[in-house]
């Protein structure tokens, strides 16, 4: 296994899928602006991109107002929850991990769950719950909610050295959080519900243009901070001993990784719900791609390769051509299990994460 | 193949001749059909056999019976002889449990606030003597949404439980522990009278049968008076319906009770040619698109404080780009402070002024509207 980390032997057939990951995103990035329910000429489409007066105004606002924003969350969420599911994976050594391990997005979906069931009053409906909550304070519930998991796990993280026993404590974390919001359910109306079941479905479509921005910022400065601890995650891969006779202190390290995953994972979670799959998914996908599990080649593989899979999940999801869309859970759900099922069998083996 | 096809025929004649046998069986009782019987509701029919009544729920296209009641005065001694075919139900009633805030609206109308023991939620806006009774303990609190604190219901023993019908919801746990379980579906009827017309179910059952029919010919009457006012309008502005919430805009199907309704007030909501009667889920890009050029945008809202412009925008600056915002023809109802949930179901009638009143002003000068307003 260690022979991937032996220097690059294929690095040419590397730089190339890199280049071609690339220039799919770019494509895909494209044909999410052209695409959608309502059919817009591509020559509008692109008149309205370079800023020129729309043909009818209802265009322009939902080239610039719906899909730009959604294109562009589908692009920064997919390549962060790849790279938060590839930092899971290699930390706790476990392929079935993912950005939900930590318990950071039940307990987003706790504190949205209190918001939307708790909060909202007998007599509303969907219109009226969307509205009593707002984008804002779900955003802010969602926050509020994965950061309590987060210093949870940041505590036990510092009180323990076993990584098993945080990825445990964090599933049982999540199994609590959950239950909870279990809770909430049951005594809450059908109405307020509906609203709270549509949230779990997930939509790259909840960031307004106006905050874009700061979903961006959040989700680069993740990235950033995880591009920083390509070298640790590496040594990780060793096995924590080794890491640690290498020199690297794991508990810094383990620190620096939980926390870069959990912003991640609370900035998407917070403003597109709990996006399943996805962070599971991709690293297997791109170390299958690129037959590495080296860091530094892996590292800007999954970053790519999920924002390509977010951008075609959300075209699928979208149904152009139709009046009607469907979740995005259950696109990245359906095209992703297959994927990741033939993946395996044609392998025949879990390959190099472990 | 064949043969195993010749063997399955008689079979699926002998089902047939079964299911035609039995679809008439219900009105081969000699029953004749009641005065009361529903015009328009489409949920529950009404049947007479000289010592009882027949009270049948009845859903979908297929009009299928889902329930039947045999209604006996409680005078007559249970020895009438009734089909075993549906549960009987001593009439009038005298103790109810409410567990929904419509019903209590019905019961309200007809002056039945004293036989109800029990409601699933004591917040409900209805009435002042509703707040009183509560107050009273005369109408004891059961727990909202199915989640019934059952024992308590059990021990207030009602005669009856009246339930709102739902898919996939049987009551079980209530009818297991001996209660007289009546699904109500007025919610479900598509044409706005036929919601006000349940009333005459809760007339049957209660033994106000004139009052009942009375209120909804007095409902009727000012309904179709009003509905004759736009007969002629030439102008009818197109109207948008609901907000967008996850990406999905959740409106009213064309064949629906807002629908109709709209149009009944002279004006065309802009999904009318679509063939649904429940509520569609549409892509926010279809919405927005056909819904930007309505005249006129009419959504519910759930606020404490007066509903501002800014309000709207915060939970999407997109609404900014629809002409209605732009030009504020945009009509709300705030379920906080209007008791829209509780009590619009049997007033199709003010609903349909308000309607009328925002998009024809000229047909109804000096009126002021109850449910809805305008967002200034």
């Amino acid at each position: 296994m260690t022979s991937n980390l032996t220097y690059y032997p294929k690095s040419g057939r590397n730089s190339l899928i890199l280049i071609l990951l690339g220039l799919l995103t770019i494509i895909f990035f494209i044909i999410n602006l052209l695409l959608g329910s309502v059919s817009i000429p591509v020559v509008h489409v692109v008149r309205i991109l370079f800023g020129m007066e729309a043909e009818t105004q209802s265009w322009q606002a939902i080239v610039l107002q719906s899909r730009l924003p959604m294109a562009v969350t589908a692009l920064l969420a997919g390549a962060a929850l790849g790279i938060s599911g590839l930092m899971m994976q290699t930390l706790f050594r476990n392929p079935l991990a993912g950005p939900s391990v930590l318990g950071v997005s039940a307990g987003a979906s706790l504190g949205v769950a209190v918001v939307m069931l708790f909060i909202a009053v007998p007599g509303g409906s969907l219109v009226a719950v969307s509205q009593v909550t707002g984008r804002f304070s779900v955003v802010a519930a969602a926050f509020a909610g994965s950061l309590l998991v987060l210093v949870a796990i940041g505590f036990l993280a510092a009180r323990f050295r076993s990584n098993t026993i945080i990825l445990i404590m964090g599933i049982m974390i999540a199994y609590a959080t959950s239950s909870l919001v279990g809770i909430l359910q049951f005594y809450s109306m059908k109405e307020d519900l509906q609203a709270f079941v549509i949230w779990g479905l997930g939509s790259f479509g909840n960031v307004p243009l106006k905050q874009i921005n700061v979903f961006a910022l959040l989700i680069l400065s993740g990235l950033a901070l995880s591009a920083a601890l390509i070298k640790p995650l590496n040594l990780l891969l060793l096995g924590e001993n080794y890491a640690v006779n290498l020199g690297l202190n794991t508990r810094i390290s383990r620190f620096w990784i939980i926390g870069a995953t959990g912003l991640l994972t609370a900035t998407i979670t917070a403003y597109c719900g709990p996006i399943a799959f996805l962070g599971l998914a991709v690293p297997h996908l791109t170390r299958n791609l690129f037959r590495s599990s080296d860091h530094r080649v892996i590292f800007p593989g999954t970053l790519l390769s999920g924002a390509l899979l977010a951008l075609v999940c959300n075209i699928i999801a979208r149904l152009p051509g139709f009046d009607s869309a469907l979740p995005i859970n259950a696109i990245t759900s359906l095209i992703g299990a297959p994927v990741v099922i033939w993946l395996i069998m044609k392998r025949n083996e879990f390959k190099s994460i472990t | 193949m064949k043969i195993r096809l010749l063997k399955i025929f008689p079979l699926i004649l002998s089902c047939l001749w079964i299911s035609c046998n039995q679809a008439p069986q219900s009105e081969h009782t000699g029953n004749h059909v009641s005065s009361m019987n529903p015009k328009l509701a489409t949920g529950f029919r009404i049947t007479e056999n000289g010592s009882y009544r027949v009270l049948e729920m009845v859903s979908g296209d297929s009009m299928a019976v889902t329930e039947r009641f045999y209604l006996i005065n409680r005078d007559i001694n249970l020895e009438t002889s009734v089909p075993e075919n549906g549960k009987i139900i001593r009439v009038p009633i005298k103790s109810m449990v409410c567990l929904s805030a419509t019903q209590i609206a019905f019961a309200d109308a007809l002056g039945l606030m004293d036989r109800i023991v029990g409601v699933a939620s004591a917040d409900y806006v209805v009435s002042a003597q509703f707040s009183d009774l509560i107050k009273e303990g005369k109408i004891r609190e059961i727990g909202i949404s199915d989640r019934f604190k059952l024992e308590q219901l059990i021990q207030l023993s009602p005669e009856t439980v009246m339930v709102t019908m739902q898919q996939g919801q049987n009551y079980e746990t209530l009818r297991n522990a001996g209660l007289t379980v009546i699904p109500l579906a007025e919610h479900l009827e598509n044409e706005p009278l036929g919601r006000a017309e349940w009333i005459k179910c809760f007339g049957v059952l209660f033994g106000k049968e004139r009052e009942a029919a009375h209120i909804f010919d007095s409902i009727a009457t000012e309904y179709n008076r009003l509905k004759e006012l736009t007969k002629d309008v030439v102008y009818r502005p197109t109207v948008l319906s609901g907000k967008q919430y996850g990406g999905f805009w959740s409106l009213p199907g064309g064949k629906s009770y807002l629908s109709k309704m709209i149009a009944d007030a002279g004006a065309t909501y802009i999904w009318e040619y679509n063939e649904e009667s429940g509520s569609l889920m549409l892509d926010f890009e279809t919405v927005y698109d056909r819904g930007i050029d309505a005249d006129y945008w009419r959504f519910l809202v759930y606020s404490k404080e007066k509903f501002t412009t800014q309000n709207l925008l915060d939970e999407d600056a997109r609404y900014a780009g629809l002409k209605a915002f732009k030009e504020r023809k945009m009509l709300y109802c705030n379920t906080f402070s209007t008791p829209y949930f509780q009590k619009s179901p049997l007033e199709p009638q003010v609903l349909l002024a308000d309607y009328i009143s925002v998009f024809h002003p000229e047909l109804l000068p000096e009126y002021h509207r109850r449910y809805y307003s305008i967002l200034e």
